[in-house]
């Protein structure tokens, strides 16, 4: 069971995670509507995982994983993306986004971003 | 001798370490003095003995000469002389003596001495004498250099020998082929020891792959005392085989007399087995019908790339071609995402990232007009392979069944109500024959058409009229007529129609017997066929009555009924979530042939409410409401007035905006605002070009379409009523009055 904070600004996006990630039975437990609230309230979570949007009004993903990263550098970020943001993807890996997903979100999806960064997890 | 010469000898003598044996100390105190002008280092002894037991304290090469006189107590210098010579017979020595006697001399000579020097020493003796001396020395120097020089050279070739016998493969054979000598690399090699080698056949270790004309070729170049190179295959005594290239050279004697052969060979068994493997795995991949290609960090193509290959870029060779030019020359957005996506798999040592960095370059591109599949993968050494494979087959396999889909709901919609179709072409055709001169009714009857043609699924029409709204939009309506023109909108209808005839037959369109007929007249045209019918009972009678009956389907309901599936088609393609519409009301209740507009209108309106009524469920959920919009249309009958009433539980009629919009738009003065009731705003909406959505949308938001349908309602006499609320939704509810059936 992972903690995971989720980062979107989309309320749709964060329910549809927060239902899917509980359904695998990890722990939702914290939820920013921005890239500027995800910073302060990663500190203040030290979740095992973020999920973190790429376009954002105030801060974008982007920004809001370098700062992260900047302050925890084993920080694992995985960005939610859609086509066409294919180099802001790169960017994000680059900058230490250890996967992504492309929308719509499902749950295989997750399940495959998830085996990969965390490989010692058993489904 | 010349001042030169001299100057050069006394620089020789200088470094000369010398012994000098003389009993008489004057003597030996003058000669001194003369012998400085030459020497540097000089030892004295008084006498034979003192010279020998001085020379033995030293080691044997410490003195380069000995200077002696002869006659001396204890030990003479003849004595001393033999003595040194037993210990070292290479030592010079000088002797000066008084005897004149050529005999004596001569045995001087005899016994070793190397010069002798009359006395008394006069300085020009001296000179010849040293001058003798040195020149010994130097031949000596000379002689040593060049020993040490071949003895080195002896060295490095017995080495050359040796490495060559270990490490090249090497053997002669007379000039029958029997083997005289083989290498030990070529022991180890083969498998067989030299002493098994020697004397038999080269042909030992021929391997039975080779072909017998290759070694006919070897004979017949080497016979001819000419060089011949090339690979072949050996058998080794274990059974197993070896691959050398060869280099095979007639041998000569000291005598250049041609005796043999000799032959060197290089070991390619492993560049062989690679050789033979890639072309075994390049054998596959032209046999697997795919690209197959690799690339370093230049981008340049490596060789060795698959048929496939060639035939996807259309070329006869891709080698060292640059892979991104090749792939998206056409398509600069996918060839930077290619470029910078590669730049970053090779600069990262991060296998995870690779993959990710992989998993984000374009999958699909066409190429040369075949839809080509592109699959990446990274190899070591910064190599990425690509696997292309063309799926153009599949594509069109996938794009055929799409067509056919949306063929078949065409057609299933335009036959399930031929009257209405040929209704609305009817007025199309008279339409763009007449396109209407008014700019504002031009663009809402073209909008309506829109409308109705996306309802019939007509997809070629519907997407050439919502191209032809954009290029419009700003235009006057002579630019508009010009447009019109070039656009061409009766040959794309005809696209569709042709489709229709195609599968329904040429009548299906081609039926212009149709005018509109009052519902009254209908009916009782209907009712006296049905009293003939009864008196008659014929059978071809009964079946004009069931066509007669199926040339009318003016029920209220099922005219409504087309929205449904177009709303539901609406909210899919706005990502909206919607409950399905449902139509309520008596479904038998008729209504006349001219309130058909009318209910066409309303297309509009139901855009409207899956548009700007409906909110994303984003917000829905914000407002805590039901994250399923909800749209409804019910009809009932009352008194002589039918009411259809289409509401929804969206976001309600914001009047700001309208009011806003419709003061920038002219449509309103500002100073009439405090005038309006907050129905006569809500009015608003059905003025022409007052959409309060920014975006053009391809089925709503030119703010055309509601006021099609208040003009319609106008010619019906009808009524509306706007219910508002904020938040809540809107109500619309329309009242068209029936009882002035056939005016």
């Amino acid at each position: 069971m992972l903690n995971i904070m989720i980062v979107d600004d989309s309320l749709i996006i964060r329910k549809t995670l927060t239902t899917e990630l509980e359904k695998m039975g990890h722990n939702v437990v914290a939820t920013a509507k921005s890239g500027q609230e995800a910073i302060d309230l990663y500190s203040k979570h030290m979740p095992d995982l973020v999920t973190m949007d790429i376009t954002m009004p105030i801060m974008n993903g982007i920004e809001a994983l370098k700062r992260i990263k900047s302050n925890y550098k084993g920080a694992n970020i995985m960005m939610i993306t859609s086509h066409g943001e294919e180099k802001l993807v790169m960017d994000a890996i680059s900058s230490g986004a250890k996967g992504y997903i492309l929308k719509p979100i499902t749950q295989e999806k997750l399940e495959n971003v998830l085996k990969k960064i965390f490989p010692q997890l058993d489904n | 001798m010349d001042k030169l010469s001299l100057k050069h000898l006394v620089e020789k003598t200088k470094k000369l370490k010398i012994l000098y044996v003389e009993d008489n100390q004057e003597t030996r105190n003058q000669a001194v003095k003369v012998f400085e002008n030459f020497l540097d280092h000089i030892d004295i002894a008084i006498d034979g003995l003192d010279g020998l037991t001085q020379y033995k304290q030293k080691t044997t090469n410490y003195y380069d000469l000995i200077i002696s006189d002869i006659n001396m107590p204890n030990m003479n210098g003849m004595d001393m002389s033999e003595e040194i010579l037993k210990i070292n017979n290479e030592q010079h020595i000088l002797i000066i003596t008084a005897h004149n006697n050529p005999e004596y001399l001569q045995e001087l000579i005899n016994i070793g001495i190397t010069n002798y020097i009359h006395k008394p020493v006069r300085m020009d003796n001296l000179i010849q004498a040293f001058a003798k001396v040195i020149d010994i020395f130097d031949k000596k120097n000379q002689a040593n250099q060049e020993f040490n020089k071949i003895s080195k050279l002896n060295h490095e070739l017995d080495a050359l020998v040796d490495s060559f016998d270990t490490y090249v493969i090497a053997s002669r054979t007379d000039l029958k082929g029997k083997i005289t000598y083989a290498s030990k690399a070529y022991e180890i090699i083969s498998g067989y020891k030299e002493s098994e080698l020697i004397g038999q056949p080269h042909s030992i270790v021929r391997h039975p792959d080779m072909p017998s004309l290759a070694f006919k070729q070897l004979w017949d170049t080497i016979k001819k005392e000419k060089l011949w190179i090339g690979e072949v295959k050996n058998l080794k005594k274990d059974g197993t085989f070896y691959w050398v290239e060869a280099h095979i050279a007639p041998y000569y004697n000291a005598n250049g007399e041609h005796i043999g052969y000799s032959a060197i060979r290089l070991d390619i068994t492993s560049k062989k087995r690679a050789e033979l493997l890639n072309n075994e795995i390049i054998n596959l991949l032209d046999n697997a019908g795919q690209g197959f290609l690799s690339f370093g960090k230049d981008f340049k193509l490596n060789q060795g790339f698959s048929k496939e290959c060639l035939n996807i870029f259309n070329k006869i060779d891709i080698f060292n071609e640059n892979i991104s030019e090749l792939l998206f020359f056409d398509d600069s957005i996918k060839k930077d995402l290619f470029e910078d996506g590669i730049s970053r798999v090779m600069n990262t040592t991060d296998d995870m990232m690779k993959e990710l960095f992989l998993s984000l370059l374009p999958k699909e591109h066409i190429i040369n007009n075949k839809d080509i599949k592109i699959k990446y993968k990274f190899l070591q050494n910064n190599i990425v392979m690509i696997i292309l494979t063309d799926i153009t087959n599949t594509k069109k396999l996938e794009s055929k069944i799409i067509k056919q889909n949306q063929v078949q709901k065409m057609i299933v919609s335009v036959a399930s109500n031929k009257n209405d179709f040929i209704d609305i072409k009817n007025e199309f055709d008279n339409f763009i024959l007449n396109i209407p001169s008014d700019l504002t009714i031009l663009k809402r009857e073209l909008h309506t058409f829109k409308g109705v043609f996306a309802q019939k699924e007509m997809v070629y029409i519907t997407n050439s009229i919502h191209q032809l709204e954009s290029k419009i939009i700003d235009k006057s309506i002579i630019e508009i007529k010009q447009i019109f023109q070039k656009h061409n909108l009766k040959k794309i209808f005809e696209k569709d129609l042709l489709i229709i005839s195609s599968i329904l037959g040429e009548e299906f369109i081609t039926e212009d017997e149709y005018f509109p007929v009052d519902i009254n007249s209908f009916e009782i045209l209907k009712e006296k066929l049905e009293i003939i019918n009864s008196q008659l009972n014929n059978n071809l009678l009964n079946d004009i009555i069931v066509d007669f009956n199926k040339l009318k389907d003016d029920f209220l309901y099922s005219l409504l009924n087309v929205y449904p599936p177009l709303v539901k088609k609406m909210a899919l393609s706005l990502n909206k979530e919607i409950y399905p519409l449902t139509i309520l009301g008596d479904k038998s209740l008729k209504i006349p042939n001219k309130f058909k507009p009318f209910i066409k209108s309303l297309i509009h309106l139901f855009n409207n409410c899956v548009e700007h009524g409906i909110e994303t469920s984003d917000c829905r959920i914000d407002s805590s409401k039901n994250e399923f919009g909800t749209i409804k249309c019910n009809f009932k009958k009352e008194q002589n007035n039918i009411k259809i009433i289409i509401s929804d539980d969206g976001q309600g009629i914001d009047t700001n905006k309208l009011l806003l919009k419709a003061i920038s738009t002219n449509t309103i003065m500002e100073n009439q605002i405090n005038i309006l009731s907050e129905e006569e705003k809500l009015f608003l909406v059905f003025k022409d070009n007052l959409s309060t959505k920014e975006n053009i949308s391809m089925t709503s938001g030119r703010g055309v379409g509601m006021s099609a349908i208040k003009s319609e309602l106008e010619k019906l006499n009808g009524d509306i009523k706007i219910n508002n609320s904020i938040n809540n939704g809107v109500e619309f509810i329309f009242t068209l009055p029936i009882n002035k059936i056939g005016e």
